[in-house]
């Protein structure tokens, strides 16, 4: 068979494989979509990107939030009212509301007496436990799971980043900042003086007195119990009755019923249960050792939360008078051992000690006349009054030792010259008493009662009920033999793969997760074991979580995502601006306003502006001039913008958008823009008036025809930038401005917004000195752009910003506390530009006129702040005036709202079609089915049962 | 009989006669002029058809890059993203059934309702205060252009997708306000339309507060409320004696005004709202963006390969040719840089040099550093395959140098493939670069310049719903594909000296 | 020749230590994502303090190598996996990549040389312009538009095909029917690039080798026209497309990227755009080493190759 013929039979033999595959695939195909559980219901839904992590102490992204909103719950969760009109607290974790005992802990963790006789607001509040809480495995939830949990998340050396909530802000937990950044320190120390059975009792109720066999010096000065026990046999008998050596040794005994319950430090904290057996070993050590341990009760210690720290006098001239008034405060020291006035770096003694003619200074004349004779002032105070120093070394400067003193060290001044020593009292400190920075866990305002059943929670700050309740949605516990199983160390930081594919985790909520594969789905079944489901159960939800499955496919692409819903195999979709126009008429759309505004932030500092031009682009310093940014504002049309470019959202004009309420507790449809003061602060800011007679009546009309779109407004705003920037030598007639706006990525959109906005301030720069000069343009820089802008590097951003529902104060914090967020508006100052308001703060009928800094204002409202409990007409003044005065800058241009938009399939039915900022659409909670798995799957064979447009 | 008889047996003297008796023999001096190496190349290229229709092709593309935006009414820079992803309409042609600008879709009733009110309002007329219901479909400015089956829960209808965008409520200033009145005088068009009163609409159904499409009555249920004789019942915002009113004052000296967008359009920007090509999905004109795009994408694809034909060109012929050590060394140079793969160094340039070199240069820089190392690799090979011929062991005998053997004896025989693949560089260079804009890594579509890579990305964008708008990219990027490729052939066999002299 | 491979993948190290210096370095010099939250900012700085980031680059890489020397450990992911070794992620996210192109190769190249054969044989009749129209088809629009058509009518209109790979979950492994049946679609996707061009160069060099003098003397000593062209015009022609395979199974690396994102594979593409994006420097180490070691690989094997083909070519042979 010639080789011709051979090459055909192989072609022709490959080409019919491959033909037949194709062909046959489709019959293949048909038959073997299966549908399994057909009576069950699977709610099919994706997400975009895979969890980081589920570990709810350091997840940050949507992604990870995810998971825990099926595997967790808080103690507290948010639902749909019976009428589905409004929010409702439901009880989850816990049963009851959380009760205010702040009065029990008085002068405990930081708790005054103030606080406690304030009824609304409290510190200290007690949550009891829902006792059938249990986790996925069925085993109990107690208290003592929350306190080791909260331990973990505020763990110095593991740095969650679900720590941010409660180290600083509103909902600071007492201690939880210094425990989160120096650490746990021991610092007891022996009670000074020997307390009363009635004060033991008063004191172990404050969980504030603690006894440690292995450490504190009660006896002959030096030993703790342990070490005297050991030192010789026979002290053994001391801790016998009568000295009986067959007695029982109370030592031997304490160590083995109480050992195990010492902290780290060794102390183990007294409460009823070991008072008793403690007392009574320890009056009879009292009893044997006599006047070596007067009273049973020095052998406890308590934690100190302050120390003296002695501050050398360097600065400032202190005439008599002054010193005499610290004299008198009996805060003035002197030492002679400690303390570095001479040669940066020598105490008096150190000075004198070290060269024998060094003495020659501390004499009258010093070392030229070599009299050996003169007094030598260090050793005559040494004699006299060195007896008085205290274990620190220092002397307490008082009206019989101030001469002598003050004689000494002039002369010592006088010989070592002004530059070693400029005056006698630069050798005197002054005594301060400092917070201690590192404190043990115990300190840490939240600690469990009553045998586990329930917490106490102490907050830095005063907060009300319904505070707490919104703080308690969110839960912090985690597994924890699992959680310590998954350990290991990367340099200085512990680390623990809880909650990630390569660890364990183990939830508590109405779901578990059943399946992971990274990148590709995450599956949900029910949680048997969850007390929602079980009838004698407390918190029994009847009728609610119909969902059986959740399979949570992960998709990147929407298009993908798209088709998936189109066919059928997704139960809801999110759209963007591209595919939104397709479903506007659909019955399945549902649209929710998001809480992010986006917005341009420009640098308004001239000398940064300056330091850009060097690209030799065009001029930037313009942006300094305030106008020049009105101008720009003035220009744009935001309705425009949210309809067409950015499609699909809305046009802001503020920096806090509709989704945000002042007072949720008392009044739900209390939404912050729709107050009167924040409309006042729009209008007067676009310059609308209103009044009888006029073109608009009433405040709401003036309000609803804000556009901030005003075209002429702009042309003299820019005349005026003009003529200021020419008298301020910003700007040089004729000079071309160019000005880049950064975002980390370019989009079609953008450019399109850009291209805009540039169109606009064309038009309104036509018959001004700028006419065609300007030109605004997008660019992208992936990395470091918010620290570019902050220092300057940069002339413009565009960026969004949101915050929390329920604190429209919170999102101002972004703008003027620098301790909360990078202050971006570079040119800017919070903490030194001030303004002040006249209004009647105090309530007392007569207005007041107050100056405060940016951040001062912003603050006095948080929960540490002065006004956090006075009226809500208060705050809503000292808010619309701050976001008034912040507008008015122009820095930051709001441009638009961002709006969610999604489809849900005709397989499930939403409690409601508009959204709750809390409750969203009912959630998974009250989600019922129109089709089990089984009817679905025969309802998508056909495909034109799924029409949604 | 023998041969000889065989052959000679009618042939007689006279049949003879002496060829030159006189003049010497010798050869005829050429006539023609010599075929030089290019000559002959150009003669062979014109035979092959396919690579001329290639290069027609190729200029027509150019052509058109360069006339297109001068005789578009659009500019580059224009934008109007209220008529964003509409399919292709021109008048013109619209009478011969191609850009009709109209589509076939279903509506569900309430949809239908909607879109039904704009050619109804669109005929309101200002004397009467009424609207001719009949307008609703088929009418001048209706949306609906024809109903095609209603039978089903949904009707198929024909669309207007430039019509369906109705009424817009936009915002202007007093003088504009005037300049529109005057316009309407002097061209007979009406623009302006009655305003809205907002406390009636339906916010329920109506998702957007200020549609101004939404101009008549509905129920509960989302659906038109009509009258005794079932018209459309309007909710005109009327002052206190019953007129209409035309604005509605806005800010301190502003005012909101509903215009039918299609006049308004036309009132801009002076001529009707029609693209060719239709509009991508910021409302640019795809026709005039398509011809930037392809200025740009085909001189950075031309850059590119010339950059990448040198270099590789040379350095593949000092690599193969010396062979041994020399080639070792400069093959792990290409080694080096062909190991890192190319998405990694078009991301690190772009986010490197991007904001102080510009993003074109820096893309360039990308394509170029790595792009050369393809024909240097085919160079060398090609020189290895040619290094040991006899032909060139004759040369190198008869005392040809180096640079001789190399550029006269070896370098021709590479030409043929180096050619082709230096062609087949510039849409692969289109291709790249397309897919970095997919994946977010560079964007070079701005207002003044569009690449086509850029315009396919954009366009995969809204595929599902809107695939005109990948289309006409594509179709560009098919033609350059197939003439280059074509060109390329044509190229190579034009330039391969074996195929010198023979005939197909 | 062994002294000849050995030296060739030494040298292979050495070019891939090189790459690797080069890239490490360009990332590092990236200025970090930064946070705005200032609390979630020092955390954010803490960890990158414990993750050694913030000491000088040398003494990071020189950490980076010692890890890898000593216990094979690529370092931990900061971004992407909350510390997760990235070892593990590689591991978990390497087979759905392999078997995509993998499956893709073998599917493509047969079929691609066939086609071209096919096409060079019938240069110039029906069959060639069809092939070649087909051809030009396919290598002319991007991958991402023919992918999103193969999934838009095969997958979502016509339903004969799963619209995304399936989870292992839903199919029972990886080399399960309804797996395979899920990936079919991306296979496709990454074949038809892929086909088409090899295709193209196959017709292109086997016309060329067709037309070269030893076809002549294997014609005139009476070998017939089939037989001439296998054994010596493909197996001539073998020599410059044997690079292109190997060229074309790397680009089928970079063409993944895209198709694992729209079929929503598993895959290492995905992850390298994501290590770019939030900037997970040891993740986006780990996908380089892996790209730029296949294609290092990849170019010796054809070096190799070319000994086998043409005996009168040695790859590195002095002038």
């Amino acid at each position: 068979m010639t080789s011709k013929t051979k090459f055909r039979k192989v072609a022709s033999a490959l080409l019919a494989a491959l033909f037949s595959i194709t062909l046959v695939l489709p019959v293949l195909v048909a038959c073997s979509t299966n549908t399994e559980g057909s009576d069950l219901h699977t709610y099919n839904e994706y997400i975009s990107q895979s969890p980081t992590t589920w570990n709810t102490h350091n997840g940050t992204t949507d992604a990870d939030t995810y998971v825990q909103g099926y595997t967790e719950i808080g103690l507290y969760d948010f639902t749909l009212s019976d009428d589905r009109s409004t929010y409702a607290f439901i009880d989850e974790m816990a049963t009851g509301d959380p009760v205010n005992v702040t009065s029990q802990y008085v002068n405990r963790f930081g708790i005054t007496e103030t606080d406690a006789s304030n009824t609304a607001y409290g510190k200290a509040w007690e949550i009891t436990l829902n006792p059938d809480a249990t986790w996925e495995n069925g085993e109990a939830i107690t208290a003592e799971d929350y306190v080791w949990s909260m331990e973990r998340v505020l763990s110095p050396d593991m740095k969650n980043s679900a720590a941010a909530t409660y180290i600083t802000g509103d909902y600071e937990i007492y201690n939880a900042n210094n425990y989160y950044n120096a650490g746990s320190e021991g610092n007891y120390a022996i009670i000074s003086a020997a307390l009363s059975d009635a004060e033991v009792e008063e004191r172990i109720a404050e969980r504030s007195l603690y006894f440690s066999l292995t450490d504190g010096v009660p006896i002959l000065g030096a030993l703790s119990l342990q070490a005297y026990h050991d030192l010789f046999t026979n002290n053994a008998n001391y801790f016998k009755e009568d000295m009986n050596p067959d007695n029982l040794d109370w030592f031997l005994y304490l160590e083995e019923t109480y050992g195990a319950e010492a902290n780290e430090y060794g102390y183990i904290l007294l409460t009823e249960s070991n008072v008793d057996d403690i007392r009574e070993g320890m009056s009879i050590l009292s009893e044997n050792l006599g006047d070596n341990l007067a009273d049973w009760t020095l052998t406890l210690s308590e934690v100190q939360t302050t120390y003296p720290s002695y501050d050398l006098i360097l600065e400032g001239t202190y005439t008599d008078a002054d010193l005499q008034k610290l004299m008198d405060e009996g805060s003035l020291y002197f030492s002679l051992t400690d303390g570095v006035p001479i040669l940066g770096a020598l105490s008096l003694q150190a000075y004198h000690d070290m060269f024998p003619d060094n003495a020659y200074y501390f004499r009258e004349g010093g070392k030229t006349e070599m009299n050996a004779d003169a007094r030598d002032w260090y050793v005559y105070l040494s004699e006299t009054y060195g007896a008085n120093a205290n274990e620190y070394g220092y002397i307490q400067v008082n009206s019989e030792n101030y001469n002598d003193i003050k004689e000494g060290m002039s002369i010592l001044s006088e010989n070592l010259g002004t530059d070693n020593l400029a005056n006698w009292y630069n050798t005197l400190s002054i005594l301060t008493y400092k917070e201690y920075e590192s404190v043990p866990f115990e300190e840490v305002g939240i600690f469990a009662t009553s045998n586990n059943s329930k917490f106490v929670i102490v907050f830095a700050n005063a907060l009300s009920q319904w505070d707490v309740k919104y703080l308690l949605t969110d839960n912090w516990i985690v597994y924890k033999p699992y959680y310590e199983e998954g350990y290991s160390q990367q340099g200085s930081l512990t680390v623990t793969n809880y909650g990630t594919s390569s660890g364990k985790y183990m939830g508590y909520g109405p779901y578990k997760m059943t399946t992971y594969q990274a990148n590709s789905v995450i599956e949900f079944e029910r949680n048997e074991n969850w007390y929602g489901y079980n009838e004698e159960a407390t918190n029994y939800h009847p009728g609610q979580y119909e969902t059986d499955r959740i399979v949570c496919r992960i998709i990147s692409d929407q298009n993908t995502a798209l088709l998936e819903f189109e066919s059928g195999n997704l139960d809801t979709v999110r759209l963007n601006a591209n595919n939104m126009d397709e479903y506007r008429f659909s019955d399945y759309l549902l649209t929710r306003s998001a809480s992010n505004t986006w917005s341009i932030t420009f640098n308004s500092d001239a000398e940064t502006l300056a330091s850009i031009e060097s690209d030799n682009l065009g001029n930037r310093r313009i942006l300094a001039s305030e106008d020049f940014r009105r101008a720009i504002s003035l220009s744009i049309d935001r309705t425009s913008i949210g309809q067409n470019i950015l499609a699909g959202s809305a046009a802001a004009y503020s920096f806090i958008n509709s989704n945000y309420y002042y007072d949720m507790e008392n009044d739900p449809d209390s939404i912050y823009r729709n107050s009167e003061q924040a409309m006042q602060s729009i209008v007067k800011l676009y310059g609308i008036s209103y009044g009888p007679g006029m073109t608009y009546e009433t405040l709401q009309e003036a309000y609803s025809a804000v556009s901030g779109y005003d075209v002429t407004a702009a042309r003299e705003a820019f005349n005026a930038a003009y003529d200021y920037a020419i008298a301020n030598g910003l700007y040089t007639d004729g000079e071309n401005i160019h000005i880049n706006i950064y975002n980390n990525s370019v989009s079609t959109q953008l450019t399109a917004l850009a291209n805009y906005i540039d169109q606009c301030v064309d038009t309104a720069t036509e018959g001004t000195p700028f006419e065609g000069k300007v030109t605004i343009e997008l660019r992208s820089m992936q990395t470091g752009r918010y620290d570019a802008i902050a220092q300057g590097r940069i002339e413009a951003i565009y960026y969004s910003f949101s915050g929390e529902y329920n604190d429209p104060n919170g999102m101002l914090a972004n703008f003027v506390d620098p301790e909360v967020q990078t202050i971006l508006e570079c040119g800017f100052d919070p903490e030194t530009e001030s303004f002040s308001i006249t209004y009647d703060f105090n309530g007392d009928g007569s207005a007041e006129t107050l100056t405060k800094t940016y951040t001062e204002w912003q603050r006095s409202i948080t929960a540490s702040g002065e006004y956090y409990g006075a009226s809500t007409d208060v705050k809503l003044t000292i808010m619309a005036e701050l976001e008034y005065r912040l507008l008015s800058g122009f820095r930051t241009l709001p441009l638009v709202v961002g709006t969610d938009l999604t489809l849900r399939s005709m397989k499930v039915e939403y409690a409601t079609n508009t959204s709750n900022i809390f409750a969203m659409y009912g959630g998974v909670r009250l989600m019922t089915y129109n089709y089990t798995d089984g009817e679905w799957a025969n309802f998508i064979k056909d495909p034109s049962n799924l029409t949604y447009n | 009989m023998t041969d000889y008889e065989k052959i000679s047996e009618g042939l007689t003297a006279e049949d003879f006669r002496f060829a030159s008796r006189s003049a010497s023999i010798k050869d005829k001096k050429p006539e023609t002029k010599p075929v030089g190496y290019f000559r002959d190349a150009w003669r062979r290229f014109k035979k092959n058809k396919a690579s001329i229709v290639a290069l027609c092709i190729i200029a027509f593309l150019v052509l058109f890059a360069i006339i297109a935006p001068l005789c578009s009414p659009f500019t580059m820079a224009f934008s109007d993203p209220i008529y964003r992803n509409r399919i292709p309409k021109n008048s013109v042609l619209a009478h011969i059934g191609i850009a009709t600008g109209e589509y076939s879709t279903d509506l569900n009733s309430r949809a239908l309702e909607y879109y039904e009110g704009i050619g109804i309002a669109a005929s309101y007329d200002r004397a009467t205060d009424t609207e001719d219901n009949t307008q609703g479909i088929g009418g001048e400015y209706a949306a609906v252009r024809k109903v095609k089956d209603a039978s089903g829960s949904t009707t198929t209808v024909t669309m207007d997708a430039y019509f369906e965008i109705g009424f817009r409520r936009i915002s202007v200033t007093q003088e504009e306000y005037e300049a529109i009145l005057d316009y309407e005088e002097e061209t007979g068009l009406t623009i302006l339309y009655p305003m809205i009163d907002s406390s009636k609409i339906n916010t329920t159904y109506v998702i957007d507060a200020d549609d101004a499409n939404a101009w008549f009555a509905m129920d509960s249920t989302g659906h038109v409320v009509k009258d005794a004789d079932g018209n459309y019942q309007d909710i005109y915002l009327r002052d206190a004696d019953g007129n209409v009113r035309y604005y509605q004052n806005r800010d301190a000296n502003g005012l909101y005004v509903r215009v039918l967008y299609h006049n308004y359009f036309i009132f801009r920007n002076g001529t009707e709202p029609e693209f060719l090509f239709g509009s991508n999905s910021v409302g640019q004109d795809i026709l005039t963006r398509l011809a930037s795009g392809i200025q740009l994408s085909l001189l950075l694809a031309v850059g590119v390969s010339v950059i990448n034909l040198l270099i590789g060109a040379i350095y593949g012929t000092i690599e193969g040719y010396y062979g041994g050590r020399v080639d070792l060394v400069m093959e792990r140079i290409v080694d080096i840089l062909s190991g890192v793969p190319f998405i990694i160094v078009a991301t690190l340039f772009q986010l490197h040099l991007a904001n102080s070199v510009g993003i074109v240069p820096s893309l360039l820089f990308a394509f170029v550093l790595t792009g050369w190392i393809g024909t240097s690799r085919r160079v060398r090979t090609q020189f290895y395959r040619f290094k040991g011929q006899e032909y060139v062991l004759a040369a190198r005998t008869l005392g040809a140098s180096d640079a001789r053997l190399m550029f006269r004896h070896i370098f021709p025989n590479t030409l043929g493939t180096i050619i082709t693949s230096s062609v087949l560089v510039i849409p692969s260079v289109i291709f790249s670069e397309s897919m970095l804009t997919y994946l977010g890594i560079v964007n070079l579509s701005g207002s003044s310049m569009t690449s086509i890579g850029a315009m396919l990305s954009d366009g995969q964008a809204v595929l599902a719903a809107y695939p005109h708008v990948i289309f006409f990219p594509a179709i560009v990027i098919s033609l350059l594909m197939i003439s280059f490729n074509l060109f390329g052939n044509g190229l190579r066999d034009a330039f391969n000296p074996s195929l010198r002299g023979v005939d197909e | 020749m062994a002294k000849y491979v050995i030296k060739r993948i030494l040298l292979l190290f050495f070019t891939l230590f090189v790459i690797m210096t080069i890239c490490f370095v360009l990332i590092k010099l990236l200025e970090p994502n930064e946070i705005l939250d200032v609390t979630q900012a020092e955390r954010e700085e803490a960890i990158r303090d414990a993750l050694g980031y913030n000491e000088p680059i040398l003494i990071q890489y020189l950490i980076y190598w010692k890890n890898i020397l000593t216990r094979f450990d690529f370092g931990v992911s900061f971004q992407i996996d909350y510390l997760g070794s990235v070892n593990g992620i590689i591991q978990d996210r390497l087979l759905p990549t392999i078997l995509i192109n993998v499956y893709a190769l073998i599917f493509s190249v047969p079929l691609g040389i066939l086609l071209g054969i096919a096409a060079a044989l019938k240069k110039n009749r029906w069959q060639d312009h069809t092939i070649s129209t087909l051809v030009m088809l396919f290598v002319s629009v991007p991958s991402f538009v023919y992918a999103f058509v193969l999934q838009y009518f095969l997958g979502a209109k016509l339903g004969w095909l799963p619209i995304q790979m399936a989870p292992v979950s839903q199919t029972g492994g990886y080399f399960t029917w309804a797996m395979f049946e899920s990936m079919i679609l991306p296979i496709l996707a990454l074949s038809f690039g892929s086909i088409a061009s090899l295709a193209r160069f196959t017709r292109a060099e086997l016309a060329e080798s067709l037309t070269s003098d030893y076809m002549l003397l294997a014609r005139a000593k009476g070998l017939t026209k089939g037989q001439a062209t296998m054994r010596h015009a493909l197996k001539n022609a073998m020599v410059p497309i044997l690079p292109s395979i190997i060229a074309m199974f790397a680009n089928i690396l970079s063409g993944s990227l895209i198709i694992e994102r729209i079929f929503s594979v598993p895959g290492i593409g995905g992850l390298y755009i994501q290590s770019i994006q939030e900037l997970d420097y040891n993740v986006f180490m780990a996908v380089t080493i892996f790209y730029t070691f296949i294609g290092l690989a990849a170019n010796i094997i054809v070096d190799l190759s070319y000994g086998f083909l043409d005996p009168r070519i040695r790859m590195g042979a002095k002038k």
